[in-house]
């Protein structure tokens, strides 16, 4: 059973903390503009190569869950390049870098989001789990926030794993 | 002054490395390790004079680092600043016990940590 303090992580409510989340990170951390995104347009914008997913577990109290970050690597690059000062033109960064990027990205939002959503307590955040996909990620129908940054899409799904997990760790 | 980040994300140590070098602070040496027990090596085999650690790490924590520190006290002048994405109260409360001077909220704008690392650096000083 899930905490009852996030009863609904599919609510409008959850959906709009977690795009706040990505947006602050977004815009203070890499200067990116980041914009709701309906599915139509996010399907439309998914349609670019290879795709990054990153995911961090999270403890915070009795609760316990996992947040997923998805990214094209075309964004992941621009966004090292932002957080980093590398010349775009550049030959292109290492694949250890960018999933180094993709991680602290998953951590910077879930920490961001927690902080903001959670109450007064600390938090435990594991070390995010960096993955290639092979083709375009199948995201829920549901239970994605999607947001384009720097006109290229980024999906976040958030899942409960419940009390029983924060109990015995991750 | 002689800094040590702490911090299991190398992207991470680089861009705080980055903001120093943008100051007008004088940085004799920035020490990097990948968590707290790369820390506490690092501690006891040279001088140190501001620490900024990461929360949450693999390993020995930035809260674990801290404790040690606090146990072995054997680092009274070591200026402490905690990195983290965990902005709660509790967290907060947990840092001031340990005698940390600073505590900046990821994310950050350099901007930021750029004022954070003149305050640390002006309580050396004091």
């Amino acid at each position: 059973m899930c905490s009852a303090k996030l009863p609904d992580l599919f609510s409008p409510e959850v959906t709009a903390q977690v795009a706040g989340a990505i947006a602050s990170v977004a815009e203070r951390s890499f200067y990116a503009d980041c914009q709701p995104c309906e599915r139509a347009r996010f399907d439309e914008l998914a349609a670019v190569g290879a795709w990054l997913v990153a995911t961090v577990n999270f403890r915070e109290g009795a609760l316990a869950g996992t947040l997923s970050c998805t990214v094209p690597h075309d964004l992941a690059r621009n966004l090292l390049d932002a957080f980093t000062g590398r010349d775009p033109r550049d030959p292109d960064p290492d694949r250890e870098a960018l999933f180094d990027l993709v991680g602290e990205l998953s951590n910077m939002i879930c920490g961001t989001w927690l902080t903001r959503t959670a109450t007064e307590q600390a938090f435990t955040l594991s070390r995010p789990v960096v993955e290639m996909l092979s083709g375009r990620p199948s995201l829920g129908a549901a239970d994605a926030t999607l947001v384009a940054v720097n006109d290229l899409p980024l999906a976040v799904s958030v899942s409960c794993l419940g009390e029983d997990a924060a109990a015995s760790g991750f | 002054m002689r800094i040590l980040i702490v911090d299991d994300s190398a992207m991470m140590r680089a861009l705080i490395k980055r903001v120093i070098g943008l100051t007008e602070l004088h940085v004799d040496e920035v020490v990097e390790a990948a968590d707290g027990a790369e820390a506490l090596r690092i501690l006891e085999s040279r001088e140190v004079n501001l620490l900024l650690t990461d929360v949450n790490m693999p390993g020995m924590t930035g809260v674990e680092l801290l404790r040690e520190i606090a146990r072995l006290d054997r680092w009274p002048d070591l200026v402490r600043v905690i990195i983290s994405t965990d902005g709660s109260a509790s967290r907060r409360d947990e840092a001031a016990e340990l005698d940390v001077r600073c505590y900046l909220e990821k994310p950050f704008s350099p901007e930021v940590l750029r004022n954070v690392l003149s305050q640390a650096a002006g309580s050396l000083q004091s």
